[in-house]
């Protein structure tokens, strides 16, 4: 019906990452189009450029033939594009067509709302979509799929041209499912501009009828969905050049007994999870984002609590109550968000690196510095933290020598690790000290420890790794061992069930 | 059919914090009463009605600025400041309507003072507000000397006089002001842009709203209303004494309106809810004060309320942000 | 001072800058008052009054650095006197009894402050709040406004009027220099002090870390009920009267010195030498304003002003430290780097 979406040479560059790299494809309205990739192939930038939160490097956002430039998330609004996000951006005291209206309620010339109005068109658009919502119900007593369908109401009141889905059933039912997918299908009918991102197989090739697959910032193809199958799409996602920085790595070789054995772990946010790990082993998690990795290590590091299952260390039950049990009986985790959760900004890097072992650089109460000077140059000479002095208050530190101190926190000579868990160390951090990175692991390995390696990299995951454990919905979807890895199983086990039906 | 009775649910459950609210008032006045009657004597309920319009009308400003996510606990000592300078005024032989103006702007300028602080140097309000407090009311205690400042002008009494069939007039203005924050709050587009500042600040953003315009206005306008309190007390008492308006009444005016429902985050509450919090809340301190109470457990009963108010809030905020929390696997 | 900081960082710093104020307000006054600044009377009287405020501010100093605040201290304090002045001139307990005891009631309501904190999640400037008003209600229940006298306590009369060093030095500064030292000490070079920066800088990380800032806050507001009760007891020996509102003003004092010595309103930075010196300008400024023959009201107005420039200090300071922190995160960020989707 004429409209349509075109991203023409999109490049947006972050600090030592390239992001999108000269993107260029068109999306047609009448029609779905999922948008599909690993972590990090730059989908959400994507989505962030089109939704105005960012600015593209170059290249220009047409909209229906029309060139478009966003200083503000308003002003795409404005032009028509709606993105429902993961977050929901209700107002939880107001009712559900005050939701819908949320920008631009209809009022007079005074400022008084036209109420009668309001619920009117709100009920027109709830009753057009087939629904049963009150308007006037408080959106905060609505089930979450009723909330997520409101968030589409108040994009279609827009009359958005563009409406975008980010990962939208992850919170629904499959009778929710149903309904949100009439609701897209009623979106295209009406000649609309979709995109549909998403991990889901089965839901790609339910309801889309374009797919756009994105690899390391780049567009590499669109297809009809008709025309290709999931074996397809997830070669398209993956195959790339490993390049030298494995092959120089000298991995371990011997891996001894069981160190850690998990069975059946659950939690509010992971189900029946089990494997073990060995001495000197080098195990992976793999996943797309929301797979779980994270709130496995949680509980194993005595974060979150662990409703059923058992979990053993060295033999003996290992069930922490608090990250300090962990750390005393072997256990050291680098977290994946090291700013909110790793970096203490205000205090010095000798100061972080030395949180958890302060007992060992201490004489009796008393702090000994230079202990914990020693400690600190130490680990500043091993990651190359660039820095004059390790009394250097963090906050002043560019993001990657912060990053760089917490990994130092949780490697440092004093800790006393049998189970070093990364959860996506090398995130944010230069090529070079990868490679570090990779070959401290290795010598964890080589020492008799257990490593955990959780990474969204699958190059990283498949060289370093001895077994790879891929998670996807909270589950553990399948396990592989070094030589039966490839990339395209991984990414399989992380989108699909064990079979390839989602 | 099912939505009908979905509709009929979810409308008991919107009323039902109010429901109790009412509940809890008449219980309270049951018991006073069966312990001395003359708790339900007119005497006592225009005693009631009075106690609400001074309190009522710095509750009304502090309420608004709570729903933005905002805090103010200057109001009591801006008002006290400002009155007194209208009654300083006043006595000089300015008319009564430019003294009233002249309080109104000096708490203006006081809320202005908090914008100030809170957006443009980024101190967080409830300690800044605390901060400026001392100010006011040092000054306020200075310029008086500590004792009550008298008010000659005749006319000025007459605002705080006068009764419609035997309702003070004063208590009138608290309902009145009361309504139209109501309908405001509920049927405005600046209303429920407080709404929105208070309940997602960055689906504000996303909305074109402007936080920090939105809360400017609230903070000046909590002032403003603050500073009109202290005019209410002073027309009634012909003075103004220092001690009579302090930081306590804000406490007060805060109690008030959590236990009538407005979060202490923001984003929630209504003015009708917070209105019968405030008269629950004076109905409550009337009879303590007749059973004979000394002062001092009227303070403690103050602080013990407001804690009450605050759990109930914080019980109500769990069970809110659990059904909001999406089972996501983040 | 702190980790080697060379000779050109101390004349930079926030400390010097103190100092230099100190001798500046002291110059200032002493030429307003025609020399009775620099009587050796006056000097005494200068840490006399910076006595009371000293605890408080220690308290202060300590929770902030952590996290929080206590705005009930003043009236912990007060309570804590009248508990003492209570105990010993009715309950027949020897004296030394009833200053353990007073000091046991701080801590208890400090307890009371961290477990509505902590386990009903009040925020802590609220909490404070709330228990400072019923503490004070309780406060003139016991006592009544005219104060309650203490007659004939020995305990009390050495600790409130003893002077050591032929007449010098009371007592009472003593203590409170020594407390200061302690407490300095502890932040600066103990573990504990550590866990205390640690928590506050990011209570989160800390408890990854292995710290436990749960257990820390509880300590802490117990810590400050106890400071405040220390602070409490020794007005009562000083003035041998215990009235229910005591010390509530130099509660906002205490907290001021702190902010103003450099302990931040947000935690995690800050240190006990600046915090001394805050109290050092403060108790000269009030001195120095008390006679010149200023009106006490103007002490409750300075200390608002003072209050809310060390606070704009601070904040925009913080300012400036989040802007470059961020500037400097982007090159790393989590969101924007393309790879978490």
């Amino acid at each position: 019906m004429g409209q349509y979406v075109e991203f023409r040479g999109i490049s947006k560059a972050f600090p030592g990452v390239q992001a999108l790299r000269d993107v260029s494809f068109r999306i047609d309205g009448g029609r779905v189009t999922a948008l599909v990739g690993e972590n990090g192939a730059g989908k959400s930038t994507l989505l962030k450029i089109l939704s105005g939160d960012l600015a593209p490097d170059e290249g220009v956002l047409i909209i229906d033939g029309a060139e478009k430039k966003f200083s503000h998330p308003n002003e795409a609004i404005k032009t028509g594009i709606s993105v429902i996000y993961q977050e929901r951006q209700l107002i939880p005291a107001l009712s559900v067509m005050e939701n819908i209206f949320l920008d631009d309620l209809p009022c007079n010339r005074v400022g008084i709302l036209r109420v009668r109005e309001i619920r009117r068109q709100a009920r027109e658009i709830i009753e057009s979509f087939g629904l049963r919502i009150d308007p006037d119900a408080p959106v905060a007593r609505l089930p979450v799929a009723y909330q997520q369908m409101v968030e589409i109401m108040k994009a279609y009141r827009r009359d958005s041209r563009v409406i975008a889905f980010d990962e939208p059933t992850a919170p629904l039912t499959d009778a929710e499912i149903d309904i949100l997918f009439k609701l897209i299908g009623r979106l295209r009918d009406e000649g609309k501009v979709v995109l549909y991102v998403s991990h889901r197989m089965a839901e790609i090739f339910r309801i889309t009828d374009d797919i756009a697959v994105m690899k390391d910032g780049q567009l590499v193809e669109t297809r009809e969905t008709a025309r290709t199958d999931e074996r397809a799409l997830i070669s398209a996602m993956v195959g790339r050049d490993v390049g030298d920085t494995y092959a120089k790595l000298s991995r371990n070789d011997r891996i001894g007994d069981v160190l850690l054995e998990v069975n059946g772990l659950e939690t509010e946010k992971v189900h029946n999870v089990s494997f073990t790990l060995r001495r000197g082993e080098v195990l992976g998690f793999a996943g797309l984002v929301g797979a779980g990795r994270t709130e496995v290590m949680r509980a194993l590091f005595g974060v979150d609590d662990v409703i059923a299952g058992e979990i053993r260390l060295e033999g003996e039950p290992a069930d922490f109550t608090s990250p300090r049990r962990a750390i005393d009986a072997g256990l050291a985790l680098c977290p994946e968000d090291r700013k909110e959760q790793g970096l203490i900004l205000p205090r010095s890097i000798a100061e972080n690196i030395s949180a958890p072992v302060l007992k060992k650089v201490s004489k009796g109460v008393f702090i000994d510095t230079d202990a914990e000077r020693r400690l600190a140059d130490a680990s500043v000479e091993k990651y190359s933290i660039k820095t004059p002095t390790v009394s250097k208050i963090t906050y002043e530190l560019s993001g990657g020598n912060q990053q760089k101190v917490i990994l130092a926190r949780w490697t440092s000579e004093m800790m006393t690790t049998k189970v070093l868990i990364l959860d996506e160390p090398t995130k944010g951090i230069d090529v070079g000290t990868k490679a570090e990175v990779y070959q401290m692991v290795c010598d964890y390995a080589k020492e008799g420890k257990g490593v955990i390696f959780i990474s969204s990299e699958l190059t990283e995951v498949l060289s370093l790794c001895d077994r790879i454990i891929v998670m996807r919905d909270g589950y553990v979807s399948g396990e592989l061992t070094r030589e039966e890895a490839t990339e395209e199983r991984v990414l399989a086990l992380a989108m699909t069930d064990v079979g390839g039906e989602s | 059919m099912e939505r009908n009775i979905a509709a009929r649910i979810f409308r008991r459950a919107t009323l039902s914090r109010d429901f109790w609210l009412v509940i809890v008032l008449v219980a309270v006045i049951a018991v006073f009463t069966s312990i001395n009657r003359l708790y339900m004597s007119f005497n006592n309920i225009k005693n009631i009605m009075f106690s609400v319009s001074v309190s009522g009308v710095m509750m009304v400003g502090i309420a608004t600025l709570l729903i933005s996510g905002n805090m103010d606990l200057s109001a009591g000592a801006v008002g006290c400041f400002a009155t007194i300078v209208g009654a300083l005024l006043m006595n000089a032989g300015v008319p009564w309507g430019l003294g009233v103006l002249a309080t109104a702007a000096v708490g203006a300028l006081c809320g202005f003072i908090n914008v100030l602080m809170a957006y443009k140097l980024g101190i967080m309000p409830f300690i800044g507000t605390l901060g400026v407090s001392f100010v006011w009311q040092g000054l306020a205690n200075q310029i008086t000397h500590n004792a009550a400042v008298h008010i000659e002008n005749e006319s000025f009494w007459k605002l705080g006089a006068g009764k419609v069939f035997e309702i003070p007039m004063v208590f009138l203005y608290v309902v009145i002001l009361c309504v139209l924050y109501g309908l405001l709050l509920k049927y405005t587009k600046l209303g429920r842009r407080v709404y929105i500042c208070g309940g997602n600040r960055s689906a504000a953003r996303l909305a074109g709203i402007n936080n920090e315009r939105v809360g400017a206005m609230m903070m000046i306008n909590c002032s403003v209303l603050a500073s009109l309190a202290g005019i209410i007390l002073a027309s009634r008492m012909h003075e103004i004494t220092p001690t009579n308006l302090q930081t306590t009444s804000t406490m007060s005016a805060i109690t008030a309106a959590l236990l009538g429902g407005v979060a202490f985050m923001g984003g929630i509450g209504t003015m009708k809810g917070a209105f019968i919090g405030l008269l629950l809340l004076n109905a409550f301190k009337n009879g303590l004060d007749m059973l004979g109470m000394d002062a001092y457990w009227q303070i403690i009963a103050n602080g013990l309320l407001l804690i009450t108010a605050i759990i109930v809030d914080y019980v109500n905020q769990r069970s809110l942000s659990n059904r909001l929390k999406q089972k996501l696997n983040d | 001072m702190k980790n080697g900081a060379s000779r050109r960082d101390f004349f930079t710093s926030k400390t010097f800058s103190l100092m230099l104020i100190v001798a500046a307000l002291m110059a200032l006054f002493t030429a307003l008052t025609k020399g009775a600044m620099v009587n050796p009377l006056n000097i005494r009287n200068i840490f006399k009054e910076m006595t009371i405020m000293s605890f408080l501010s220690v308290g202060a100093a300590v929770l902030m650095l952590s996290g929080d605040v206590d705005l009930s201290a003043g009236a912990i304090g007060s309570f804590a006197g009248c508990v003492l002045a209570l105990a010993l001139m009715e309950s027949g307990l020897p004296a030394w009894i009833c200053y353990i005891l007073a000091m046991l009631t701080g801590t208890a309501c400090g307890f009371v402050n961290a477990f509505l904190v902590n386990a009903l999640h009040f925020q802590s400037f609220i909490a404070t709040l709330c228990t400072s008003s019923v503490l004070g209600g309780v406060g003139f229940m016991l006592i009544g406004g005219q104060g309650l006298k203490v007659k004939g306590v020995a305990l009390l009369n050495w600790l409130g009027d003893t002077k050591l060093l032929d007449g010098l030095l009371p007592v009472t500064i003593i203590i409170s220099l020594v407390f200061i030292i302690v407490y300095g000490v502890i932040l600066a070079k103990t573990r504990f002090g550590r866990s205390v920066y640690l928590c506050g800088g990011n209570r989160q990380a800390a408890y990854l870390s292995g710290l436990y800032p749960t257990k820390l806050s509880y300590i802490l507001f117990m810590n400050s009920g106890f400071l405040a009760s220390v602070s409490g007891c020794i007005y009562v020996s000083q003035v041998k009267t215990a009235y229910a509102n005591s010390i509530t003003s130099y509660q906002f004092t205490g907290l001021t010195a702190s902010i103003l010595g450099g302990v931040s309103f947000m935690g995690g930075a800050g240190g006990m030498s600046g915090c001394f010196l805050g109290m050092l300008v403060l108790s000269v400024f009030y001195n120095g304003v008390t006679t010149m023959g200023i009106d006490y009201n103007y002490r409750t107005i300075f200390n608002g002003v003072l209050l809310v420039l060390g606070l704009g200090l601070d904040a925009v300071n913080a300012r400036r430290k989040t802007r470059r922190a961020l500037r400097r995160s982007l090159a790393a960020s989590p969101a924007p780097n393309g790879r978490e989707d």
